[in-house]
């Protein structure tokens, strides 16, 4: 399927319309609609007067035009439209390559501000930045269209009220808030890589990933956290039944990985190995080690290792238990867990009885194994998860015929 | 744009906090001073000292205490003017207090007022379910007291969807969006006034305007406050 030149330019251009727009009259809405705008008039002529030299500027432009006549109707700032009509002819065309890529950025680091609630900042990155409608974006974080106008509405309205700059931080704020974003991002990719499976939302989520790769050229950790997103995308064709069930990863038919994104997640990682490995660096590389042909467990328990000294959580230190386990070491990986169970903030935690029950099935330990599956079972948050649970107590159920 | 940084409390800090914080206040003091971006900061007397008005029908219901008795409270503020919230956040977040208490950042609706007065100093707030309307009334108090030297400063605050909490946990900065007190009434403008005594704010609180729709509440500062 090819992308007409009008498609190819929402996706290109859509948030540095947006923030030239926002940058320029600081109203969200007005920006949104005048983008809106501007790319109905593209599909209305380009196929007539052929697609312009510069389909951004000329974007850019009769978003402008637009926002102009609307203030204007409106009757309202009229300073601000001397000053919109001045660098209308004066910058509007003529902004440099750097006011063009700061756009983008801006609006990005804005519209995940950590003064923000993270709902917010997901939902209003997915309509100004990725150009979703709030229809699309409601169905796809499945909520409901008005839940999703008034959250976007109440975000918008905070970064106006609270004087939330529209800016590119300083270098001070840069790596604290580019961690904010990648969390943003990362979320907005779990969210669709999650139950159910949302193909659409972890594509959008890697291509603005790769936008603020693009904009932040060189950044470990925004190349880390691409590569990490690509690489789990790379399963998607395997990690589905045909009845639409999870397949654990030690199930897929690995055959079934998407060799193409694997390698461009490889080439990635490959192109930051000599920067210092942050924790989306980390992950994309555990991810790595689990080759189409078997997973390194060694390698990965010691990935593992180095994760945790960097994020000191129990769930990362539980899949250290795992890895350590499947690297040849029950014992040690059961220990663990063991350990792990004196933590409070596992409580609740399914996958903390599972992995138990796991290992101790591994070890021949059928009872002990029973026992750690239906706690599991218990806690388990959906169907699914009981479903797949119960498949399991009933191997080391009736098994020992 | 003009800020307040509610402090929130529980009641007395352990000495060793009091002291790390007594130690390292002058210099931060002195540094957002000279920067101009922190324009007062005061610690409040502790919410038995408050006192709770509202109007009914012309009426004046003056009760004793805080307007809400809450476990965690209010127990100062700093008053910033600042380019934006980032530097309203890196303000609040060098406070040797933030190391120890929360800081809720709210913007001035429409700015702030200022006027100039001397003399014990009482915090009064205004507690609302909604976001209510400053009107003229409101404007015409403010220049009352103004003419007769009791109006420091003060104005409508933006509502809790406006607000932001910062926390300093562990030497890292948190910020979460929304009060850190969340309930069903919120402190929508305060008003910083002198007074010789506490009748006279009293008095104040009764004439305010939105004393008739909704509470004031009265809040004389800590005597031994810094300045």
């Amino acid at each position: 399927m090819t992308e007409s030149p009008v498609e190819a330019a929402f996706r290109a251009e859509w948030p540095r319309v947006v923030g030239a727009l926002v940058r320029r009259t600081g109203d969200w809405d007005l920006a949104e609609d005048c983008a809106q705008e501007a790319f109905a008039e593209a599909v209305r002529r380009w196929p007539v007067e052929g697609v312009p030299l510069r389909p951004g500027a000329w974007l850019t432009t009769v978003a402008g035009n637009r926002a102009i006549d609307r203030i204007r109707r409106a009757a309202r700032g009229t300073q601000l439209v001397a000053q919109l009509a001045e660098s209308d002819h004066a910058s509007l065309i003529e902004d440099s390559a750097d006011d063009i890529s700061d756009d983008g950025l801006r609006l990005i680091f804005t519209c995940c501000h950590p003064a923000l609630a993270l709902e917010g900042r997901v939902a209003l990155t997915l309509r100004a930045v990725a150009g979703l409608t709030t229809a699309e974006i409601a169905r796809a974080l499945l909520v409901s269209e008005s839940t999703m106008a008034k959250r976007l509405t109440r975000t918008k309205a905070k970064i106006a009220a609270a004087g939330i700059p529209y800016r590119v931080p300083p270098a001070h704020l840069l790596p604290e808030r580019t961690a904010g974003v990648l969390a943003v991002l990362y979320l907005l990719f779990n969210e669709g890589y999650s139950l159910p499976v949302r193909s659409d939302l972890c594509r959008e989520a890697i291509r603005l990933t790769r936008l603020l790769a693009d904009l932040l050229p060189g950044d470990p950790e925004v190349i880390g956290a691409l590569a990490l997103m690509i690489l789990h995308h790379s399963r998607r064709d395997a990690r589905i039944s045909g009845d639409g069930e999870l397949i654990a990863l030690d199930e897929q038919d690995r055959r079934r990985w998407d060799p193409a994104d694997r390698q461009e997640g490889l080439r990635l990682l490959d192109s930051v190995r000599d920067r210092p490995a942050g924790r989306y660096q980390l992950q994309a590389l555990i991810a790595a080690g689990h080759h189409p042909t078997g997973s390194d467990w060694p390698r990965i328990a010691q990935l593992y290792a180095q994760l945790e000294e960097l994020v000191p959580s129990p769930v990362v230190r539980l899949n250290r238990a795992v890895a350590v386990a499947a690297a040849g070491d029950i014992d040690a990986g059961l220990a663990i867990v063991e350990e792990l169970g004196a933590d409070p903030r596992l409580e609740s935690y399914h996958l903390l009885p599972a992995t138990e029950a796991d290992l101790r099935r591994r070890r021949g330990d059928r009872t002990g194994a029973a026992m750690a599956y239906r706690r599991a079972i218990e806690l388990a948050p959906s169907d699914i998860e009981r479903r797949f649970l119960r498949r399991r107590l009933d191997q080391v159920s009736f098994d020992d015929r | 744009m003009d800020y307040v940084a509610f402090v929130g409390t529980e009641g007395a800090m352990p000495a060793t906090a009091v002291a790390e914080m007594n130690r390292d206040f002058p210099a931060y003091q002195a540094e957002m001073r000279a920067r101009g971006v922190k324009r007062f900061g005061r610690e409040l007397d502790f919410p038995p000292t408050a006192v709770t008005v509202r109007v009914r029908d012309g009426e004046p219901l003056i009760s004793d205490g805080p307007f809400a008795e809450t476990k965690e409270f209010i127990g100062g503020f700093d008053l910033l003017d600042c380019a934006d919230l980032d530097e309203a956040i890196e303000v609040e977040s060098k406070s040797p207090v933030a190391r120890f208490l929360p800081f809720e950042i709210r913007p001035f609706r429409d700015g702030l007022r200022r006027g100039s007065a001397s003399g014990p100093l009482f915090l009064l707030t205004v507690w609302a379910s909604e976001s209510p309307v400053f009107d003229e009334r409101y404007d015409a108090w403010q220049r009352e007291l103004a003419d007769r030297g009791a109006f420091l400063f003060g104005n409508a605050l933006g509502g809790p969807e406006t607000a932001t909490t910062l926390r300093i946990r562990a030497g890292a900065l948190e910020l979460a969006d929304g009060p850190f007190l969340v309930l069903d009434d919120f402190v929508a403008g305060l008003d910083v006034i002198a007074c010789p005594d506490r009748d006279q704010a009293i008095a104040w609180a009764v004439s305010h305007p939105l004393a008739q729709q909704y509470a004031v509440e009265v809040r004389p500062f800590h005597p031994d406050g810094p300045a």
